[in-house]
């Protein structure tokens, strides 16, 4: 195996990871959307918008192997956590 | 620099000419797949929860339920905690006691409801308004619509409510004379409220108005079923 092989293998992993993460992400949201939407307008569109740009960010992820959009998606998922 | 994900070194013509058909690992794929089932799920949660029932208007039949039944439980909680200071009877001051917390609560449940959709807590309409676009009430002594029993009396008063006079004499009676006077008022007041909420019960879908008009319902003919034989028991009757 070389160390090219290995550093691919490791970022296929990361993919993978953030990608489970922002699935994750986006079905935590999905059953709280209506109740917000209804309640608090405002917090179900940021929910609805954060969920969708979850799904964006993932299946972009899935396609393309690309170190910004890893960085990126990241990001967005450490955001998710911190909100 | 953007690649794909695989990358499959060495592969024979016909694996090249399936890799140029589907580009993508059958785990992308899957992935992908759940990715589309969790957009369209959410999708469909903003759709159902955008076409879903709208908040009742300012006109409406649970707007002015909420509004005319908190005006009524109102003077309940009042009568009641009147006649709390008026008698030592241990069984009175607890019915009294009971209805006016009961009855405390649901002005809060009520009073929420309006919060929640938007609207005021009072309107300048008249009371029991709401229940015109069923005919479920005449003004001003005319006659009720059959089977309904619903009425305003003379003064405006909704079904059941006492007079000013008739609360001004509970607080000045004591003992014996307030509980049974109590009674027959409080009874009154109940059977306004069951018929009032008997309307509410014909005129709304949304679940938690009829919840909670079942309960006034079902909670009140109970307690004038006890505050008759509390009645009967102090040798007098329903006013």
């Amino acid at each position: 195996m070389t160390t090219l092989d290995t550093a691919h293998g490791s970022r296929l992993t990361r993919r993978g990871v953030i990608v489970g993460l922002l699935c994750a992400a986006a079905a935590a949201h999905i059953p709280v959307i209506p109740a917000h939407l209804r309640e608090a307008t405002y917090m179900g569109l940021l929910f609805t918008a954060f969920t969708f740009v979850c799904l964006a960010g993932a299946a972009a992820l899935v396609v393309v192997d690309d170190a910004r959009l890893l960085v990126l998606t990241s990001a967005t998922c450490a955001a998710g956590v911190l909100a | 620099m953007a690649t794909t994900l695989t990358s499959r070194p060495a592969a024979t013509p016909d694996q090249r000419a399936t890799h140029r058909r589907s580009r993508l690992h059958p785990l992308q794929l899957a992935a992908l797949a759940v990715i589309a089932v969790l957009a369209l799920a959410t999708a469909g949660t903003v759709g159902y929860a955008a076409s879903g029932p709208a908040t009742p208007g300012d006109t409406s039949a649970e707007a002015g339920f909420a509004r005319d039944m908190q005006a009524h439980h109102a003077q309940a909680v009042t009568m009641s905690m009147i006649v709390r200071d008026d008698t030592s009877d241990p069984e009175v001051r607890a019915v009294a006691y009971d209805i006016a917390l009961g009855q405390q609560q649901q002005e809060g449940q009520m009073f929420d409801w309006l919060a929640q959709w938007g609207l005021t807590q009072a309107s300048g309409r008249p009371a029991m308004a709401w229940m015109n676009d069923r005919g479920g009430v005449m003004h001003h002594g005319g006659s009720a619509t059959p089977g309904s029993g619903l009425q305003l009396l003379p003064d405006g008063r909704m079904p059941g409510m006492a007079t000013t006079a008739d609360v001004s004499r509970l607080s000045q009676l004591r003992e014996r004379p307030a509980e049974v006077f109590w009674l027959q008022l409080m009874i009154n007041h109940h059977r306004g409220g069951v018929a009032m909420a008997r309307m509410a019960l014909d005129m709304t879908s949304r679940p938690e108005v009829r919840r909670l008009a079942q309960v006034i319902v079902t909670n009140q003919e109970a307690e004038i079923e006890q505050m008759t034989q509390m009645l009967t028991a102090r040798g007098a009757a329903p006013a």
